[in-house]
């Protein structure tokens, strides 16, 4: 049976505010309030639980410091499923101040299972996070959904992953929305399900993006001449891509969920070199392959000295 | 037929529109600087032609900045400029590489850095086309007539103008995505309207720029089913028609006028009444869950036109449970 009572929110509190277990280290702090700490109310499809404390809860350290908490939460007895910090970096104006300054701001998104009440969904929110800001327990927007059938866990932890996505889109800064990608990483998150719910937030830039991107056929690409070769291989969720040199030097590239995870070797992914171009073509061309086809693993060799693709190679002067 | 002659008078047409003059105008805008120095341009030996391949290179010699910062796109307004020297524009775009806190002033403030890509075809010589890019313009920054890279690409077919927009396009793509913001890289996308660009072949010379991170959140969109959107009770139904370039959406509403928005290029051309397509109003976000709908559609049936009406859908058959209190 669910059973919301002090020695729950303490284990939940706990874990957040780093005094696990303390619960007099809690009250004695103005974590909680000594006098009606915690209410439950109804809400949809499960229950609220409100909570009562004047003192910050949260070490800011930086926007992911809450996203390291998930030993705490496994050591209190819960099952995380889900935990990001969600991203939205804006300029502010503070009351008198004309200047604007550059404040990132955040929204911490948690999906907890209760080891103690299994099939029992913990889902907390905690928004306007950033260096300045303060934020107590009765900030925090916790909910509660029991007795909870597989699908029903799917749903709420995907409706929850949504929620966090559609914040991040606001930022239009992909990589907030990357990294909100990069933590749905629990088998109860249906992706495809999540950008769907999420459609009605995408900037109509980004939009436009991808449809432009979504226009342009998947065509192979055209190796560099330093590079003799590369393979792949899509298991599940992970993508191994192998690139090899003229001398038969190999460097291995992989992915899981999407973001790179291993690299050998000292190449810059990010940078300009053709074995981190070719990285990258072959991990977009391979995705769209499987997408469009089903081929999970396939290779390109250099049969001839690559040509440029830039259609320039097509202006000669007459 | 005309022939390309490039001489002082064609370096100063080329000028003109950076320095916000005019030949009638031009008033000792090329003499000595102010210390007997080297001007605008230099007096001797201003410029050089050098053969290539597919035309020709030109360089400029000056000393003294060529134009005044004013904001980041403050060269894209030169349109008029570049007519009035007797070019045709068919790309002007300047794209911002930098991201946050990459660059800062003396003062610590974020400094944003840009490339400004330009393609004009010479009137008087049609089918002569110059593109010309201004590296690393920023707010301080000083800018010569030698830091524009120059070339000159004479008696193009069309196929070859396109090939050449293009890659020029793309190189302008390439540029914005080292940005990571997507309203950098939209602006990229917004410039290029000129049909000779050839957006698909644009973005596939662009991808090898493509971050880890995009591609994954593109790879995400893409495997996203296809389905149609839920309107919000306050919009009774949509339409919309797609016409190569156009699309244009008509929102029907209870007890209010029609909205109808013409997108263009996948940008709002015009809107009936004035909205701000970045709301999160419920009117605005269907409007942009439809017109991706109706492109995405368009992409993967062939189908052109369309209509969404309102239903009830029970709680029971919608796809999520509900969150929240």
């Amino acid at each position: 049976m669910l059973k919301i009572d002090q020695n729950f929110v303490v284990r939940l509190i706990g874990a957040i505010a780093n005094s696990p277990e303390e619960e007099r280290d809690l009250f004695e702090r103005g974590i909680l309030s000594d006098s009606e700490a915690f209410e439950v109310g109804l809400a949809l499809n499960g229950f609220e639980l409100i909570l009562k404390g004047n003192k910050d809860i949260l070490t800011y350290v930086n926007g992911y410091t809450l996203e390291t908490l998930s030993e705490k939460f496994a050591d209190a007895d819960f099952t995380q499923h889900f935990n990001v910090t969600a991203r939205l970096s804006n300029d502010i104006t503070y009351g008198g101040d004309p200047e604007k300054h550059y404040v990132e701001h955040s929204t911490w998104h948690l999906v907890l299972e209760d080891n103690k009440n299994p099939n029992t969904l913990v889902t907390l929110t905690v928004d306007s996070i950033h260096n300045e800001s303060v934020r107590n327990v009765s900030h925090c927007e916790i909910l509660f959904y029991p007795n909870l059938t597989h699908l029903e866990k799917q749903e709420i932890t995907t409706a929850f992953a949504a929620q966090a996505f559609c914040y991040s889109l606001r930022s239009k800064e992909y990589h907030h929305m990357s990294h909100v990608l990069s933590k749905m990483t629990s088998p109860l998150i249906d992706e495809v399900a999540v950008i769907e719910q999420s459609k009605e937030s995408i900037p109509i830039a980004l939009a436009s993006l991808f449809l432009a991107i979504r226009r342009s056929p998947a065509e192979q690409p055209v190796l560099p001449i330093a590079i003799a070769a590369v393979n792949w291989n899509i298991t599940g969720d992970t993508t191994a891509i192998k690139i090899r040199d003229h001398e038969g030097q190999s460097t291995l590239a992989a992915f899981e969920n999407g973001h790179l995870v291993s690299m050998e070797g000292q190449i810059d992914f990010e940078g300009v070199s053709p074995e981190a171009r070719a990285i990258r073509l072959m991990y977009l061309y391979c995705h769209e392959l499987a997408h469009e086809t089903g081929q999970l693993t396939g290779e390109i060799t250099q049969s001839k000295p690559a040509m440029s693709k830039a259609l320039m190679k097509g202006v000669s002067r007459r | 037929m005309a022939m390309l002659n490039i001489d002082l008078d064609f370096v100063k047409r080329l000028l003109y529109p950076l320095l916000n003059l005019t030949k009638n105008n031009e008033m000792g805008a090329f003499d000595l600087g102010p210390n007997g120095d080297a001007g605008i341009l230099s007096q001797h030996d201003p410029f050089t032609l050098t053969e290539t391949d597919f035309g020709f290179k030109l360089a400029l010699k000056g000393e003294e900045d060529i134009f005044s910062y004013g904001e980041v796109y403050a060269l894209e307004r030169l349109s008029e400029g570049f007519d009035s020297s007797g070019f045709r524009q068919h790309l002007s775009v300047d794209c911002v590489y930098s991201y946050y806190s990459q660059f800062e002033d003396e003062d610590g403030d974020n400094e944003s850095r840009s490339n400004w890509y330009l393609v004009i075809e010479d009137k008087a010589i049609p089918n002569t086309f110059l593109t010309l890019t201004l590296p690393d313009i920023y707010d301080g920054g000083i800018r010569l007539a030698s830091d524009l890279e120059i070339s000159i690409y004479p008696n193009l077919t069309t196929t070859q103008q396109e090939a050449l927009l293009t890659a020029v396009a793309a190189k302008a793509m390439r540029c914005s995505l080292k940005s990571g913001e997507v309203h950098h890289m939209h602006h990229v996308l917004k410039r290029c309207t000129s049909s000779l660009i050839d957006k698909p072949a644009m973005i596939e010379q662009s991808r090898s720029a493509m971050t880890e991170k995009l591609a994954t959140l593109f790879l995400a969109f893409k495997r996203s089913s296809l389905s149609a959107p839920i309107l919000p009770e306050a919009v009774s139904s949509i339409s919309w028609l797609k016409r190569d370039q156009e699309t244009v959406l008509n929102i029907i509403r209870p007890n209010e006028r029609d909205l109808l928005i013409t997108f263009k290029h996948d940008h709002i051309d015009s809107a009936s009444e004035s909205m701000s397509i970045t709301s999160q109003a419920p009117l605005v976000t269907i409007v942009r869950e439809a017109y991706l709908y109706s492109q995405e559609l368009a992409h993967e049936t062939g189908q052109l036109t369309g209509e969404l009406h309102q239903k009830t859908v029970p709680q029971s058959l919608q796809g999520t449970m509900s969150l929240g209190r």
